[in-house]
């Protein structure tokens, strides 16, 4: 037990601490370029990520109601294919309306306004999920109760949403987190952002000391960001345990609202899904851009999907050892650290990444795809961490003490009695690092190893001197690869 | 006028049936007991008076007004002066003690009569915990909240499902008494599931049999031990 909390503790503190540190100790060497406080780009990141988030929120939490509370035919499909969306890189859905749109309309798409959609579209799948399960975890007997001495509309807003809100606000704030740090979309649609200016000073003009005097600004929002979290929302569950099936009228429409309903989630599955889709599908559909697509996304889909996996399957073995040696000290650090690296951009964490790695035995690493790994855990560990804390308070605590008294070892017990239950939750964790590491490019182009980059990346560097259809068909290649790696653990988790 | 009437009410869930037929009049200031097994539809019964479920045919009248017919739901919940109590309360547990009197006051009128929230919350022995959620109060003291509720708008109709399950004996009979005390105040109709002969012997004026989607057998207790009409009714009355 000892020695599983100590490892968690080395764990955290070489992927987050350390670098983050190094960061910090070499402060005085990078000079803060406030310039880039009120540069155009700070300005246009800050639009894309507030207009992402304000959007998703209405379109994720306006579906989430419907589906959660409203009974209506194939709710269950309907859920699944609203979510769907996370499961495809961001920059894939600006090269899919790309070449959907009319040249007409393209003026439209290459702006911050279209920035703000093509986000949406990948991103709002996240609010709709975080609402959905709050929505369903408001037991439907509170809102009869309500319903017997108020109107439908009042037990909504002083019952429903008073429940719901910490959730659909967590949800809101890590999409601003997602567009906020987003580089491949407003690169593709000619949008300046933050994101992108950092990675220019790296990788073009090689200039450290302005690549991270560029992350500043983010660096500073980020930290804001963390520090209202933890004030505002620390309480609010990231994932609620499932609860009560929709009853009776609580929240019913005539038949003709319920049809409208109906129809504009119809309509939402239609326009964020089937259409960018069916356009790279029809991009794509070509003998040379798929033999393109295979020659020269294969190698590197396979290592991104190997990456994703290690990543996540490091992390969810993390999140499992911090809990079931959970008698330490220091979990609110723990969270605290963890979600740190969600909320600072990639680019700083890359940054500091790269400062630590770079010294004496450490730089081993450096120049493997293992500093690739390292970013990918110091980013997206906040969600095997809460995942298998979702799981542990859920377990009864009974089962555990009774096994203690069998005189089995703690590895024993673990592979026995715990470990089957935590099960979904840990591949849960492990799917949602895979997911999000897979599709993470921020990170991906600043750490890949020389002749090692994963398929986000190449996708990125080739459709810049590459007729569409060939990117479409990497595009396609690459949420062909992510569904097949969701799928196996999915079925590994849930069978 | 009689408070309550049911008139032919039939109900199906998908392949099922649960209600074939039943017809009820309760007249003001009356206790009905609903007695059969579980999943004889009871609690079907009660939501469909209540406006929470639509029958697929039949009548409900509320206080001599249509409130339900067939499908259509003529008054919605809030609308029909009835206090309900739910098996497993449905507090809100985001709310206070008085918050929650306080909700459903501010539902009818701008202004929240305090002096009804402190009457209501008095009657029920419940002034010194106005201040706490329901996660701080016992489980006889979460009962009462959820009494307070439903009482504190002065309903002509009180429909309580199975509000004696899992009480202690002493604390049972002193809500036996706390009934029969509204009845005597307020006069309300009082309409309640329960499975215990006892809840039946200490408060009811009729009791009810509800058995295979139909009202098998009604009447006053002595009546229906005398001559039970189906072997059912004396496994579910006798002691
Ligand atoms: N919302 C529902 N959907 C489907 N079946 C239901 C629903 N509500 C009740 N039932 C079914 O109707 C029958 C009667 O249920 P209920 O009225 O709760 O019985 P009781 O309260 O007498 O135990 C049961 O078989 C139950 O499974
Ligand atoms: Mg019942």
């Amino acid at each position: 037990m000892r020695g599983l909390r100590l490892g968690s503790w080395v764990y955290l503190g070489l992927v987050l601490g350390f670098p983050l540190a190094a960061l910090l100790w070499h402060f005085p060497e990078i000079q803060p370029g406030l310039e880039a406080f009120l540069s155009r780009a700070f300005r246009n990141t800050l639009l894309v990520a507030s207009g992402t988030a304000l959007l998703s929120l209405l379109i994720g939490s306006g579906a989430a109601f419907v589906l959660a509370k409203i009974s209506l035919p194939g709710t269950r499909l309907l859920s699944l294919l609203l979510v769907t969306p996370i499961f495809f890189v961001p920059y894939q859905m600006a090269l899919a309306w790309d070449a959907l749109l009319p040249s007409g309309l393209n003026a439209w798409l290459f702006s911050p306004a279209g920035v703000i959609g093509v986000l949406t579209s990948s991103f709002s799948p996240v609010v709709f999920w975080f609402a959905w399960i709050a929505f369903k975890a408001v037991p439907p007997e509170e809102e009869e109760a309500g319903l017997m001495t108020a109107p439908p509309g009042t037990v909504f807003r002083r019952i429903t949403l008073t429940k719901v809100y910490p959730a659909l606000l967590a949800g809101t704030f890590l999409v601003f987190i997602l567009a906020f740090t987003e580089l491949g979309v407003p690169t593709y649609l000619g949008v300046p952002v933050l994101p992108y200016e950092v990675l220019i000073q790296f990788s073009t003009l090689y200039d450290f000391r302005a690549a991270v005097a560029a992350s500043w600004p983010m660096a500073a929002l980020g930290v804001l960001l963390l520090f209202l979290e933890y004030r505002l929302f620390r309480k609010s569950l990231l994932f609620y345990q499932r609860a009560g099936k929709p009853q009776g009228l609580i929240f019913s429409p005539s038949p003709a609202v319920k049809a409208v309903l109906l129809l504009s989630l119809l309509l939402l599955v239609f326009v964020f899904l089937f259409l960018p889709l069916s356009a790279l599908v029809k991009e794509a559909a070509s003998f040379r851009a798929l033999k393109f697509a295979l020659k020269n996304g294969l190698p590197s889909l396979l290592r991104g999907l190997f990456y994703a996996t290690v990543a996540g399957f490091l992390s969810a073995l993390w999140a499992l050892a911090v809990f079931y040696s959970r008698k330490g000290k220091g979990h609110s650090l723990m969270s605290g650290l963890a979600l740190a690296g969600l909320f600072l951009p990639p680019a700083v964490l890359a940054t500091g990444i790269l400062y630590f790695w770079n010294q004496g035995v450490l730089s081993l690493l450096y120049g493997t795809f293992g500093l690739l790994i390292l970013g990918y855990l110091a980013r997206y560990s906040f969600f095997s961490y809460r995942s298998l804390e979702t799981a542990f308070e859920h377990l009864d605590p009974s089962a555990w003490e009774a096994a203690l008294f069998t005189g089995h070892g703690p590895l024993a017990i673990l592979r026995h009695i715990l470990f089957p239950q935590v099960r979904s939750w840990f591949f849960l964790a492990w799917m949602l690092v895979f997911i999000f590491s897979v599709n993470e490019l921020g990170l991906s182009t600043m750490l890949y190893p020389p002749e090692g980059e994963p398929l986000v990346v190449r996708l990125y560097t080739l459709s810049v001197n590459n007729p569409l259809s060939h990117s479409a068909a990497l595009a396609l290649l690459h949420s062909v690869g992510t569904l097949l790696g969701v799928a196996l653990l999915y079925s590994g988790g849930f069978r | 006028m009689k408070t309550l009437v049911l008139k032919d009410l039939h109900k199906g869930f998908g392949e099922g049936t649960v209600l074939k037929g039943v017809g009820l009049e309760v007249d003001r200031g009356e206790i009905v007991a609903i007695l059969g097994v579980s999943g004889a539809g009871k609690s079907t019964l009660l939501r469909i008076i209540a406006g929470l479920e639509v029958p697929d045919q039949g009548q409900v009248w509320i206080g001599g007004e249509l409130a339900t017919s067939g499908r259509r739901l003529l008054l919605p919940p809030h609308r029909r002066g009835i206090g309900f109590i739910f098996q497993n309360l449905g507090l809100w547990e985001h709310m206070t003690v008085e918050e929650h009197l306080a909700f459903v006051l501010r539902a009818r009128s701008k202004t929240v009569d305090q002096a009804r929230i402190r009457s209501t919350l008095e009657f029920l022995g419940l002034s010194a915990h106005a201040k706490r959620k329901p996660f701080q109060l016992s489980g006889g003291e979460r009962q009462r909240l959820a009494l307070a509720r439903a009482l504190v708008e002065e309903p002509e109709l009180l429909l309580l499902d199975e509000p004696f399950s899992n009480l202690d004996l002493p604390r049972k009979k002193k809500l036996h008494r706390e009934f029969l005390r509204i009845r005597e105040e307020k006069h309300p109709a009082i309409l309640y599931v329960t499975h215990d002969p006892l809840d039946v012997k200490l408060m009811a004026d009729q009791v009810v049999v509800l058995h295979e989607g139909r009202i098998i057998q009604q009447g006053p207790l002595e009546a229906l031990l005398g001559a039970p009409s189906h072997p059912i009714v004396k496994e579910l009355l006798e002691i």
